[in-house]
C-alpha cells in the first residue's frame, strides 16, 4: 500500500504518540514527549517496564561503576557511587493529551459512546446472521444513528453569536456551553457524518454545509465570521444607531454570505429606521430595509425543513425549488433595478443595502469581502452562485479555488494545527479516505480513530477494502482493527476504564482475543475480590475458560497463602486444581495426623466440612471428609460408652463407625502414608467387647492393608511414613486386635 | 503525563514490578530486598516500603516475581552465588511477613540472571552465571515451592563446551516465550554482556520432548557479524501474530529479531533481523515490550527513553522520547 506510507504521518506511524503540533517531517529526530527530573549522579541507569495499557514505568537508578579491570575476580562486585542523589521510580502515562480535555471528561465520553458502539456491533452480527431481518433498513442508516448518539456525547452543537439558537446569553445554559466545550473532534465528526455516512444529505448538500457551518464555524479558525459577529454583538449594545457603522452592514452581510438568515433578519430589524421617535423623513429608508427583510425571508432553501419559525421557505423538490429560487431571484433583481435607490437619504443604509442585494444576487467579489475562512467561501458559492449545480462531485476541485482565493486576498498565516485541520476537511471533501485516516490520527486520540472508522466504512466500499484488509506488515491485522487495539490499550491504562476495553477488543477478530486475555491476567485480582468477580464476569460474557480458571487459581492461592484457608480452598475448587487442592488436602492431613490423638480438631473439621461433599472426586479431599466422618463416629462412641448407654443404639454407632473404617480403607481412597494411624484408630472397633464388628472378609481387608505397608517398607518406597512407626513394637497392637477380630467373626460365622 | 513516582536510595541495583503491576521489588547492593506497596487497595495511595530484609551475603544483582498462580513469590540472585526464593505468608496472628521459601545452592560463580517459566509440565526457574553456564531447577509441586530439582546444567558458550577456554560476563538476560494461548511452552532466549568473543550472540534454547534435552534453537546474529555484547533480550508478547519477536540490545543498538516457527514436523524455524535501531548513540541498557507487542520502549546510558513502533510499511520507527535531566 504504497500511497498510504506516502501520505502517512511520519513517513507511516500507525498511532503517533506526539502531540499535536508538535509533528516533524524528519523521523530520525523524533518530539520528547516529556521530561522526567532525577537527582541521580551522572548518567542514570534506566529500567523501562510497561505497566497497564499505556502506562510507561521507568525507574532512575544510580550507575554503579564497575573496576575496569575486567581479570580482576572481583570484577563483579558493583561499587555504589558517591552521592546523596537516590534513585526514582516513575509512571508515565503515554498518548496525545488534548488540553482542553480533562480526564473525567475523557472518561465520560468514553463510557457514553461504549454502548454505541457495542449495538452497533451487534447490529452487524444480525445482519451477518439474518440478511434477511435487516430488511427494509442499510446499513449507512444503522450508522448514522450511531453517529448522533457519539455525536451527542460530545456535546451540543453550537450556533453563531445572536442566531435563535445561540444560547450564549442564556446564563444557565452558558455554563453547559462551557463545561463541554465545543471542539474540533465534534465539528470533524459531523463533517464525516455528512460526506461518509448521510446518503440523504447528498441531495441537500449545500444546505448541509450551511447548517455544519453554523454549528463549528467559531472552532475553524481564529479568524472567521463567528468571532466578527461576537464582536458585533458585543458593539451593539451601546451602539445606539447601529446603521450609521460600517460594522454593522458587514456583519450582516456576511451573515447573509453563509445563509444564517435569522441573523440577517434580526440584525436589520435593529436599523435605527424602525424607531418610532423619528424626526427625519425615513419612510423610503424604511421601506427599502423592511423590503429586504421579507425578500430575505422568503429566501428558497433547497432542503427538506427549516427550523421553526426561521426565515426562508423550505422546498424538497428540486423543481418546485428551481421554479421558486428564479421567481424570488427575479424579485430581487427588480428590487436593484428599482427606482426608490435614488430616493435613499440615508448613505451608509444605501452602500449597505446594495451590498445586500449584490450578494444575493451572487456578486463573486462581495462574497468574498463579506468571508474570510475558504469554507465559508464555499458555503457562499453554493447558496448565491451555484444553488443548482450538482456539487457531490467536483466539490474539492471548487473548494481548493476558494481556498486559493482566499490565501490570495488575505495573507493571514495560521497555526500548524488549522492548517491539519483545513488538509483533514479537504481530504474529507474529496472521498481521500487515505488521507482522512493519516490526518485524522495525527489530529486526534485513539478514541476518535477507533469510532470514526465506522462513519468511513458505512457506505464507502473503498474505505472498507482499504480499512478491513488484512495487512501483513501490520501482523496480519486490518487497520481497523489496529485502531481498535489500541485503543483498548488507551481504556487498560486506567483502572475505572479497563472494563470497557472489552468490547472493543471483541471487535476484534485476530488479535482481540488474545488481548483481552492478557489484560485480564493483568488485572490485580488478588487485591479484592469484588475485581476479581468483575474479571469472571467478562469471562463468562466472552467464554474465556481459560482465563477464568486462572484468574480462580490466583485469588485462591493469594487467601490461602495469607492466612484465609476456607475461602482459598473455595476459589480453587471453582478453579478445578486437583493438583493444588491435593496439596492443600495433603496439608491439612499433616495437621491432622500431627493431632490425631488430640482433640483440637475443631478448626480444621470446619475447613473439611467446608470443602463440602461435591469433592469427592478430589481424591486427597474426599479421604479427609471420610476421615472426619470416621473420628466423629469414633468420639461418638467414647461419648456413649460414658454415658452407660442402651446396647443397641451403641452396637450401631459402632457398625457406623466400622462402615467408615471400610470406605476409608477401599482402594484409591486413602494416601498409604495415613493407613497405619487409621489402623491404630480402629483398634477399638476391633476389640469390640459386645460382639465382633467387622466380618471375616472385612478383616481380611485390614490385615491385607496392614500386608501391603511392610511390602511397602521391605521395597524402600514408603514416602511421608516414618519406617520408626513400622517397627515390631507399634505394630504388635494392631496384628494382636486384628487377629482376634478374625478369630471372633469366625466363631460367629 | 507523570502519575506516581517512588524514590529509591542509592544502592538500588534492579527492580521489577509484579505481574500486575501493584507492587514493586528492589534489589540492593548491601544484599537486602524491598517490597514497595500501595496501602490500600483502591490504588490511589502512595507506594511505601513495606518490607526489606536481607537476603544475601553479597549485592543483590536480579530479583524477581513468580507467575501469579504462586502467590507472592521473588525470586533473587546475587554475586554470592545463590538463588532464593521468597513468598509473603501469613504468620500465626495474620500479619502478612516474606519468608524464604527455598534456597538453591549454586556455586561459587556469581548469578548474574534469574527467570521463571510457568510451563505445563511445572514451574521452572532459568538461572545464567557468570561463567557461562546455564542451570534450569523445576518442581512439580504447585503450592509450597520448597523443593526443586536440577533439571539440567548445559553451558551457552561452545568452547566450554569442549573444556577449553573460560569465560567471564558481567551481566545476561533471560527471557522466556509469552505463552501462547495460555501455554507456556519452554522456549527461552538468553544474552551474555562480556568483552569475551567466544560468548557469542543471544541464543534462543527449546527443551525437545523428544530427546528430553535443552537445544539451541537459534542464534540471533547474522553471518560474520561483529558481535557485541548483549544487555538486555525482551521476548515480544503475541496476541495472535503469526510470527515471534525479540528485541535484544546489544552494544548501542537494538536489534528486533523474527522467528517463524514453520508448522511442518521438523520444526525449522526461519529467523531474520526486521530492524537494527541506532539512534541511541549511547549503549542500549535496558528495553521492554507493552502488552500487545507493538511498541517498544528501550533505555540507553545517555539518559534517554526511546519509544518504537513498525509503520504501515514494517519499517520500525523511533515515536518518541521521554527525555531524563537532573535537578539542579
Amino acid at each position: 500500500m504504497p500511497s498510504f506510507a506516502a501520505v502517512a504521518p511520519n513517513g507511516g506511524a500507525l498511532v503517533p504518540l506526539q502531540q499535536q503540533g508538535s509533528d516533524s517531517s524528519d523521523s530520525s529526530t523524533a518530539a520528547v514527549l516529556h521530561t522526567v527530573y532525577h537527582r541521580v549522579q551522572g548518567a542514570p541507569r534506566i529500567l523501562v517496564s510497561w505497566g497497564h495499557g499505556n502506562c510507561l514505568r521507568l525507574s532512575y537508578l544510580q550507575q554503579q561503576h564497575k573496576p575496569e579491570n575486567e581479570s580482576n575476580p572481583n570484577g563483579l562486585q558493583p561499587a555504589v557511587a558517591k552521592g546523596n542523589g537516590g534513585g526514582k521510580v516513575v509512571e508515565i502515562e503515554l498518548g496525545k493529551k488534548d488540553e482542553n480535555q480533562t480526564l473525567a471528561e475523557k472518561r465520560r465520553i468514553a463510557y457514553a459512546s461504549v454502548q454505541a458502539f457495542a449495538y452497533l456491533q451487534s447490529q452487524q452480527l444480525m445482519q451477518i446472521e439474518a440478511p434477511s431481518r435487516a430488511y427494509g433498513t442499510d446499513w449507512w442508516q444503522h450508522v448514522l444513528e450511531y453517529s448522533h448518539s457519539i455525536s451527542s456525547a460530545l456535546g451540543p452543537s453550537g450556533a453563531p453569536p445572536g442566531s435563535a439558537s445561540d444560547v450564549s446569553s442564556d446564563p444557565s445554559k452558558a455554563r453547559l456551553i462551557c463545561y463541554y466545550q465545543l471542539t474540533t473532534v465534534k465539528a470533524i465528526w459531523d463533517f464525516l457524518e455528512v460526506f461518509y455516512v448521510d446518503k440523504n444529505a447528498a441531495s441537500w448538500l449545500p444546505e448541509r454545509l450551511v447548517d455544519w457551518l453554523a454549528s463549528y464555524d467559531g472552532v475553524l479558525s481564529s479568524a472567521t465570521l463567528f468571532s466578527k459577529l461576537a464582536n458585533l454583538q458585543q458593539k451593539l449594545l451601546n451602539l445606539r444607531f447601529p446603521e450609521d457603522d460600517e460594522e454593522y452592514w458587514d456583519g450582516i452581510a456576511s451573515a447573509l454570505a453563509v445563509g444564517w438568515l435569522d441573523i440577517v433578519v434580526n440584525l436589520l430589524r435593529m436599523h435605527g429606521s424602525y424607531q418610532h421617535d423619528q424626526i427625519d423623513n425615513r419612510a423610503v429608508e424604511n421601506g427599502l430595509v423592511e423590503t429586504i427583510a421579507v425578500l430575505i425571508s422568503k429566501m428558497p432553501r433547497l432542503r427538506p425543513s427549516l427550523p421553526p419559525g426561521s426565515p426562508g421557505q423550505a422546498f424538497n423538490f428540486k423543481p418546485e425549488f428551481t421554479k421558486a429560487w428564479e421567481r424570488w431571484r427575479s424579485q430581487v433583481a427588480k428590487l436593484d433595478a428599482s427606482t426608490y435607490w435614488g430616493e435613499c437619504n440615508h448613505p451608509e443604509t444605501l452602500r449597505g443595502l446594495k451590498k445586500l442585494v449584490k450578494i444575493l444576487l451572487g456578486s463573486i467579489d462581495d462574497l468574498l469581502a463579506a468571508t474570510s475562512h475558504w469554507i465559508e467561501l464555499l458555503v457562499a458559492h453554493l447558496l448565491h452562485v451555484q444553488p443548482f449545480s450538482k456539487v457531490s462531485e467536483g466539490l474539492a476541485s471548487y473548494a481548493i479555488k476558494c481556498m486559493e482565493s482566499r490565501t490570495s486576498s488575505n495573507i493571514d498565516e495560521s497555526a500548524s494545527t488549522e492548517d491539519r485541520l483545513q488538509e483533514l476537511m479537504l481530504a474529507i471533501l474529496g472521498d481521500d479516505t487515505e488521507v482522512v485516516i493519516a490526518e485524522c490520527s495525527r489530529l486526534f486520540d485513539p478514541w476518535f480513530m477507533a469510532h470514526m472508522i465506522e462513519l468511513l466504512t458505512a457506505k464507502s466500499k473503498y474505505a472498507q477494502t482499504l480499512l478491513r484488509e488484512e495487512q501483513h506488515t501490520l501482523g496480519g491485522i486490518s487497520l481497523e482493527e489496529l485502531h481498535r487495539l489500541f485503543y483498548s490499550q488507551v481504556l487498560s491504562s486506567h483502572q475505572l476504564t479497563w472494563q470497557l476495553a472489552p468490547v472493543y477488543l471483541s471487535a476484534c477478530p485476530r488479535q482481540g482475543l488474545g488481548m483481552l486475555e492478557t489484560l485480564l491476567i493483568k488485572q490485580p485480582v488478588s487485591n479484592s475480590d469484588r475485581l476479581a468477580l468483575k474479571a469472571l464476569e467478562v469471562t463468562r460474557l466472552y467464554d474465556l475458560k481459560a482465563v477464568a480458571t486462572t484468574i480462580h487459581r490466583v485469588v485462591g492461592v493469594h487467601h490461602w497463602k495469607h492466612g484465609h484457608k476456607g475461602a482459598g480452598i473455595a476459589w480453587l475448587q471453582q478453579a478445578h486444581d486437583d493438583s493444588r487442592l491435593s496439596a492443600i488436602a495433603d496439608e491439612l492431613l499433616a495437621s491432622y495426623s500431627s493431632k490425631i490423638s488430640g482433640c483440637s480438631l475443631q478448626n480444621l473439621e470446619g475447613l473439611v466440612e467446608l470443602l463440602g461433599p461435591e469433592l469427592h472426586a478430589m481424591q486427597g479431599l474426599s479421604f479427609l471428609h471420610r476421615y472426619s466422618e470416621f473420628k466423629a463416629g469414633l468420639q461418638a462412641i467414647q461419648q456413649l460408652r460414658a454415658k452407660n448407654p442402651d446396647p443397641q443404639k451403641l452396637a450401631d454407632t459402632g457398625r457406623q463407625a466400622a462402615d467408615s473404617l471400610l470406605q476409608l480403607l477401599k482402594p484409591q481412597v486413602t494416601p498409604e502414608r495415613f493407613w497405619l494411624p487409621i489402623l491404630h484408630d480402629s483398634v477399638e472397633l476391633l476389640e469390640w467387647p459386645e460382639q465382633p464388628l467387622l466380618n471375616v472378609s472385612e478383616t481380611h481387608l485390614l490385615l491385607n492393608r496392614l500386608q501391603e505397608l511392610l511390602l511397602s517398607k521391605v521395597r524402600g518406597d514408603l514416602e511421608g511414613i516414618n519406617p520408626q512407626d513400622l517397627t515390631r513394637l507399634p505394630l504388635e497392637r494392631v496384628r494382636l486386635a486384628l487377629a482376634t477380630n478374625l478369630g471372633r467373626a469366625m466363631l460367629q460365622e | 503525563m507523570e502519575c506516581s513516582s517512588i524514590s529509591l536510595s542509592d544502592s538500588v541495583l534492579y527492580t521489577s514490578w509484579n505481574y500486575s503491576g501493584e507492587r514493586y521489588a528492589a534489589a540492593c547492593n548491601d544484599g537486602s530486598i524491598q517490597i514497595w506497596s500501595r496501602r490500600n487497595e483502591s490504588g490511589d495511595a502512595p507506594f511505601s516500603c513495606t518490607c526489606q530484609w536481607k537476603a544475601h551475603n553479597g549485592p543483590v544483582l536480579k530479583v524477581v516475581w513468580a507467575p501469579p498462580e504462586f502467590g507472592d513469590m521473588v525470586v533473587s540472585c546475587s554475586t554470592d552465588g545463590c538463588v532464593t526464593l521468597w513468598e509473603e505468608v501469613a504468620e500465626g496472628d495474620g500479619d502478612d511477613t516474606w519468608r524464604l521459601c527455598s534456597h538453591l545452592e549454586q556455586s561459587r560463580t556469581t548469578v548474574l540472571d534469574v527467570q521463571f517459566g510457568n510451563c505445563l509440565s511445572g514451574l521452572k526457574l532459568v538461572t545464567a552465571g557468570a561463567d557461562g553456564h546455564v542451570k534450569i531447577y523445576e518442581t512439580t509441586n504447585t503450592l509450597e515451592l520448597k523443593h526443586w530439582q536440577l533439571q539440567a546444567e548445559f553451558s551457552s558458550v561452545p568452547a566450554l563446551k569442549e573444556g577449553t577456554g573460560k569465560v567471564s560476563c558481567t551481566a545476561a538476560s533471560i527471557s522466556w516465550r509469552p505463552p501462547v494461548d495460555s501455554i507456556q511452552r519452554p522456549v527461552f532466549v538468553l544474552g551474555y554482556c562480556s568483552s569475551s568473543q567466544q560468548v557469542g550472540p543471544a541464543k534462543v534454547w527449546e527443551f525437545a520432548e523428544a530427546y528430553q534435552r535443552w537445544q539451541l534453537l537459534a542464534e540471533l546474529a547474522e553471518p560474520n557479524e561483529k558481535l557485541e555484547p548483549v544487555h538486555h533480550v525482551s521476548w515480544a508478547p503475541n496476541v495472535g501474530r503469526p510470527y515471534e519477536l525479540i528485541a535484544v540490545s546489544s552494544g548501542r543498538a537494538v536489534s528486533i529479531w523474527r522467528l517463524e516457527f514453520s508448522s511442518d514436523s521438523q520444526g525449522r524455524i526461519s529467523v531474520s533481523r526486521v530492524a537494527h535501531l541506532q539512534d541511541h548513540n549511547s549503549e542500549v541498557w535496558h528495553l521492554d515490550w507493552d502488552m500487545s507487542g507493538m511498541t517498544l520502549a528501550t533505555s540507553g546510558s545517555d539518559g534517554n527513553v526511546r519509544l518504537w513502533q513498525a509503520s504501515f510499511g514494517g519499517q520500525w520507527q523511533q515515536q518518541g522520547i521521554v527525555a531524563s535531566m537532573r535537578e539542579s
